[in-house]
C-alpha cells in the first residue's frame, strides 16, 4: 500500500470521528426533547470492504419495539380507567354524600317532618314545614337529574373531541408512513420521522384501542377492533353518528367508508362511552325509579287524608320521574301555599294524625313502584325501602368510582415503570455522550497524529532525492 | 438498567409529587375533621355511616315524639289530680251537709258554692296543653265542654239519617243567574226554622252555592253534562238528581256533621242546649304518638267524656255536681246523701284513669332512656368512622411534611450533582 493510501486512510478516520461527533451532538441537544431515540453510530472496518469509497457509518435510533407495544397496551389501558375514574369523581360529587345535603339526610327530615305534623296536625307551622321538606327534597331529586345529564353532555362533547383527535393523528400518521417509505427506499434509516411517527401512536393509544404492525417497507399499519384505520398512506376516518335510543339521542361511532360500528373497547373512548352510555343512564333509571316511588307511596296516603278543610282526594307530589317531581302546585288541588290542604287526618278530624304517622312510616317500610305496602318477606323484586335503595345506589357508586381511581393509579404505576425501562433503553444519558465525546476527541487526534506523520514520512521520502 | 438523566429527573419529580399528595391529603382530614368526604373514600364505612344518619333520625324524632307525649300526659295527670281533688272537697261538702241537723241556709251557702266548683270543674275541662284542648277528641280546637248560653249552640240528638229536599236548575241559564231556595227544618218542639241556600252560576257548567247555616257554606259546586252534581265544601250538603233543562234538584244535609247552626238556629235533630246546661261536644277520637321505634303508636289522649261524662244532662261529674246543688237549694237531705255514693264512683274512676297515665308515662319514659343511650351510641358509632383522629392525623402531619422536606433537600441534591463534563478539561 502507497502512502497516499495511507493518507487516504487517515482523511477517512477523521471523517468518521466527525460524523460520530455529530450524533453526538444531535444526542445531546435533543436530551429533553420527547419521543426522541438515541443514536448510535456503527462504525464498520474498511478492510473487509469491497466497496472502500462507500461511507463506513450507519446511524441507527435505539429503540425496543417489544416495550413500545407494551407501553401502548398498558396506555390504553390508563386511558380508560383514568377517564372513568374522572367522571365518577365528577357524577360523585353531584350526590354529596355523605353530607348534610345529601337526599339521604333530606329524606330523614322529610319523614320526620311528618311526624311533626302528627304531632300538632292542627298547627300551620308544621303543615309548611312539610312543604318545605317536599320542596328541598323535590329540588334536589331535579337536581341530580339535570346535573347527570349535563354531565352525560359533556360526555358526548368529550367524544367528539376525541374522534377529531383520533382522526387527526391517524391521517398524519399515514402521511408520515409515506415520507418514511420515500427516504428509506434509500438504503439510510429516517429516524426522526420514525420518533414522531412513534410518538403519535403512543398518543392515539391512550385515546382508543389502536393495535400497530410494522411493515417490511417500513410503514405501519393501525387497526381498530380488526379493522385499519392506518394501511400504508391510506387513511380511513371514523366519524360520529346520531343515534335514538328510548327517544334519547346519542352518538355513535362509525367508519366513514361503509358506516359500520367502530369497536371501540379500550382507551380515553371506551371509558366515555362507558359513562355514558351505560353508566349515567343506569343512574338515570334508579333516581327515577326512587323518585316515582316516593310520588306514588306519598300520594296513595295523602289521597285518603283529609286537609283542614275537610276536603281529600289531593296528591302531595306531582311528576313521575326525578326530573319532574315537585310538590303538588295545583291551583285547585296544590299544597303549595295552601298547608290547610295538606293531609294528615283519615278522617276529616283536625286532631287526627292518622295519615301523617302512616306517611312517617313509609321511612321503615318497603313499597312496590306503584305505593302500596309490600310486608317483609313477601317477595316482590320491585319493591324498595325508599332510604335504603337510595344509599345502596350512592354506596355502589362509591365503590366503583373507588374501583376506577384504584385502578388508574396502578395502570399508571405500570405505565410510568414501562416508560422508565423504555427511556432506559432509548433515552440520552449525558454522560455516556461526555465519555463517547472524549473517546471521539481522542480517535480524532489520534487520526490527525497519524496524518501528520505520513506527512512528515513523504517528507522524508521527498527530501531524499535532493 | 441504563439510568439516563431522564429516569432520574423523573423519578425525583414524580416523588416529590407523590410527597406533596400526601401531605396534602392529611391537610385536607385535618382541615375538613372528616375522613370521609365521598362515599368512595369507604364505600363500606360510608354505607354504614348513612344507614347510621338514617336511623339517628328516626330516633332524635322519636325523642322528640316522647317528650311531647310525656309532656301532655303528664300535664293531663296534673289536671286528674285537680279534678279529683275538687270532687274530694264537693263530697266533704256533700257529707257535711247530709246531716239533718244542718239549716236550710247553710245548704243554700253551700249550694253556691258546688256552683263554684262547677265552673271550676268545666275550666278544669276545658284545659288546654300546647294551644289544644286536651279532652275534646280529636276535636283539639274546639272546647270540648261548653255552658253557653248563645242560641247556636245545639246538641245532637238523633241518628244520622240525612234529610232532604228537592228543587229545581235551569242548566241552560246564562252565566251570573242566581237561584235561591230555602228549606224548613223542625227542632225537637216542633218549631219550624228555614235554611237558605244560594246558588250563583259563576261560569259554564259551574254552580257556586252557599247558604246561611255558618259551617256549611261551600263553593266549587261543579256541574257536569251528564246532569249530576257533587258538592265540594266539607261533605255536608251533597247534591244530587240533576238533569238538563231544569229537571229536579234534591239537597242531601247530613245534619249529625254540623255542630253549630249559626242564624238558623236548630232544626229537628237538634235541640238547642237551655241556659247553663253543659254539653260535651268533642269526639271519641284517638290521638296516637309514635314514642317507640317499633310500627304501634302509643293513645296520648283521654276523651272528656271518659273523665267528666257528657254534661249536665246525659250524666258525668257536671250532672252530679248540679244534682246535688238542686238538692241543695231544695233542702233534699236524702238526695245529698245520695249523691255521696256517685262521688266515690267517680273518684274511683279517675284513680284508675290516672293509673292508666301512670303506665303509659313510664313506658314513655323507658323508651326514651333507651333512645337517648342508641342516640349517643349512634352519634358514636358514626363519628368513629366520619370523624379523624386528630392526635393521630397531626402526628401524621408532621411525619408527612418531614418526608416532603426531605424529598426537597434529595431532589436539590441529586439534580446538583455534577457531570462528567465537571470533571473533564
Amino acid at each position: 500500500m502507497s502512502l497516499f493510501g495511507s493518507l487516504d486512510i487517515g482523511k477517512r478516520a477523521i471523517m468518521a470521528q466527525t460524523q460520530a461527533l455529530q450524533t453526538v451532538g444531535e444526542n445531546i441537544s435533543n436530551v429533553n426533547t420527547p419521543g426522541y431515540s438515541r443514536k448510535r453510530v456503527e462504525l464498520k472496518s474498511t478492510i473487509h470492504t469491497s466497496q472502500q469509497d462507500l461511507n463506513i457509518l450507519e446511524t441507527r435510533r435505539i429503540r425496543d419495539q417489544f416495550i413500545d407495544k407494551h407501553v401502548r397496551k398498558e396506555t390504553q389501558s390508563l386511558g380508560n380507567w383514568e377517564m372513568k375514574s374522572q367522571l365518577y369523581g365528577q357524577i360523585e360529587n353531584v350526590f354529596l354524600e355523605p353530607s348534610e345535603n345529601g337526599i339521604n339526610n333530606l329524606l330523614g327530615e322529610f319523614w320526620n317532618s311528618w311526624e311533626d305534623l302528627a304531632n300538632s296536625p292542627e298547627n300551620l307551622t308544621s303543615r309548611n314545614m312539610v312543604i318545605q321538606r317536599g320542596m328541598t327534597l323535590a329540588q334536589n331529586l331535579n337536581r341530580i337529574d339535570s346535573q347527570l345529564n349535563d354531565i352525560q353532555k359533556t360526555t358526548n362533547g368529550y367524544i367528539e373531541d376525541r374522534i377529531e383527535q383520533v382522526n387527526q393523528k391517524a391521517s398524519q400518521i399515514a402521511h408520515l408512513n409515506g415520507q418514511i417509505e420515500f427516504m428509506e427506499a434509500s438504503g439510510s434509516e429516517a429516524s426522526g420521522l420514525r420518533d414522531s411517527r412513534d410518538l403519535l401512536i403512543d398518543e392515539l393509544s391512550k385515546q382508543i384501542n389502536v393495535t400497530s404492525l410494522e411493515r417490511e417497507n417500513g410503514s405501519v399499519a393501525l387497526f381498530i377492533g380488526g379493522r385499519a384505520i392506518v394501511d400504508d398512506e391510506k387513511f380511513t376516518a371514523i366519524k360520529t353518528a346520531d343515534q335514538s335510543i328510548n327517544g334519547m339521542v346519542t352518538t355513535t361511532i362509525k367508519w366513514s367508508d361503509d358506516l359500520s360500528n367502530v369497536e371501540i373497547n379500550d382507551g380515553e373512548l371506551a371509558g366515555l362511552i362507558e359513562v355514558r352510555d351505560k353508566v349515567i343512564p343506569e343512574l338515570n333509571n334508579k333516581m327515577d325509579q326512587l323518585a316515582q316511588t316516593l310520588i306514588n307511596s306519598v300520594n296513595k296516603l295523602h289521597v285518603a287524608g283529609y286537609g283542614l278543610d275537610g276536603a281529600s282526594q289531593r296528591n302531595f307530589f306531582v311528576g313521575n320521574s326525578a326530573g319532574d317531581i315537585k310538590v303538588n302546585d295545583d291551583g285547585d288541588t296544590g299544597v303549595i301555599n295552601h298547608p290547610e290542604r295538606i293531609a294528615a287526618s283519615a278522617n276529616g278530624q283536625i286532631g287526627d294524625n292518622s295519615i301523617a304517622l302512616q306517611l312517617a312510616r313509609l321511612s321503615d317500610i318497603r313499597v312496590a313502584p306503584d305505593g302500596s305496602e309490600v310486608p317483609n318477606g313477601v317477595n316482590n323484586l320491585d319493591a324498595i325501602n325508599i332510604t335504603q335503595f337510595y344509599s345502596d345506589t350512592v354506596n355502589s357508586l362509591g365503590t366503583d368510582t373507588q374501583l376506577a381511581s384504584m385502578m388508574t393509579e396502578s395502570a399508571q404505576m405500570l405505565v410510568t415503570d414501562l416508560e422508565e425501562r423504555r427511556e432506559g433503553v432509548s433515552g440520552v444519558s449525558l454522560d455516556e455522550e461526555s465519555a463517547d465525546l472524549i473517546k471521539l476527541q481522542r480517535a480524532y487526534e489520534s487520526a490527525a497524529k497519524y496524518m501528520s506523520t505520513i506527512d512528515e514520512m513523504m517528507g522524508i521520502l521527498m527530501d531524499i532525492g535532493r | 438498567m441504563r439510568i439516563t438523566d431522564k429516569i432520574i429527573e423523573n423519578r425525583v419529580i414524580n416523588g416529590l409529587k407523590q410527597s406533596a399528595q400526601k401531605l396534602s391529603r392529611t391537610h385536607n382530614r385535618i382541615a375538613t375533621t372528616k375522613n370521609l368526604t365521598r362515599s368512595s373514600d369507604d364505600p363500606i364505612g360510608s354505607a354504614k355511616v348513612m344507614g347510621y344518619y338514617k336511623n339517628l333520625y328516626k330516633v332524635s324524632q322519636t325523642i322528640k315524639n316522647g317528650e311531647n307525649s310525656e309532656g301532655l300526659l303528664s300535664y293531663t295527670d296534673t289536671i286528674l289530680e285537680e279534678v279529683g281533688e275538687m270532687i274530694s272537697d264537693a263530697r266533704t261538702k256533700a257529707a257535711s251537709m247530709a246531716s239533718d241537723t244542718v239549716g236550710k241556709d247553710a245548704r243554700e251557702t253551700t249550694a253556691g258554692e258546688i256552683e263554684i266548683m262547677i265552673e271550676q270543674t268545666l275550666q278544669l275541662a276545658n284545659s288546654k296543653f300546647a294551644g289544644k284542648y286536651i279532652f275534646s277528641g280529636q276535636q283539639v280546637l274546639e272546647a270540648p265542654y261548653s255552658e253557653d248560653t248563645a242560641i247556636d249552640k245545639v246538641r245532637y240528638t238523633g241518628d244520622n239519617v240525612n234529610t232532604y229536599f228537592t228543587g229545581s236548575l235551569d242548566s241552560t241559564a246564562n252565566v251570573g243567574a242566581t237561584y235561591e231556595k230555602q228549606i224548613t227544618v223542625f227542632d225537637s218542639s216542633g218549631n219550624s226554622h228555614n235554611i237558605n241556600l244560594t246558588f250563583d252560576k259563576t261560569a259554564t257548567d259551574t254552580w257556586e252555592w252557599s247558604s246561611d247555616i255558618g259551617t256549611v257554606s261551600g263553593t266549587d259546586l261543579t256541574y257536569d253534562v251528564n246532569g249530576s252534581l257533587t258538592s265540594g265544601g266539607n261533605g255536608n250538603i251533597t247534591f244530587s238528581g240533576w238533569g238538563n233543562g231544569g229537571s229536579d234538584l234534591e239537597v242531601n244535609i247530613d245534619f249529625s256533621k254540623i255542630k253549630h247552626l249559626a242564624g238558623a238556629s236548630s232544626t229537628k235533630l237538634y235541640a238547642p242546649i237551655s241556659d247553663n246546661d253543659i254539653e260535651y261536644i268533642g269526639d271519641q277520637g284517638e290521638i296516637k304518638q309514635r314514642i317507640e321505634l317499633g310500627d304501634q303508636p302509643m293513645t296520648v289522649n283521654i276523651p272528656g267524656t271518659r273523665v267528666f261524662g257528657q254534661g249536665t244532662v246525659d250524666g258525668g261529674i257536671f250532672k252530679i255536681l248540679k244534682d246535688l246543688k238542686t238538692a241543695l237549694e231544695s233542702n233534699n237531705a236524702s238526695d245529698i246523701n245520695k249523691s255521696l255514693s256517685y262521688f266515690d264512683e267517680e273518684l274511683d274512676r279517675i284513680g284508675m284513669i290516672r293509673g292508666e297515665i301512670g303506665v303509659k308515662v313510664t313506658r314513655t319514659q323507658s323508651s326514651m332512656d333507651e333512645l337517648n343511650v342508641l342516640e349517643l351510641s349512634l352519634k358514636d358509632d358514626i363519628s368513629k368512622i366520619e370523624d379523624v383522629d386528630m392526635a393521630e392525623e397531626a402526628g401524621q402531619f408532621i411525619a408527612d411534611q418531614e418526608a416532603y422536606q426531605a424529598a426537597l433537600q434529595a431532589t436539590a441534591t441529586i439534580l446538583k450533582l455534577p457531570k462528567l463534563t465537571d470533571y473533564l478539561s
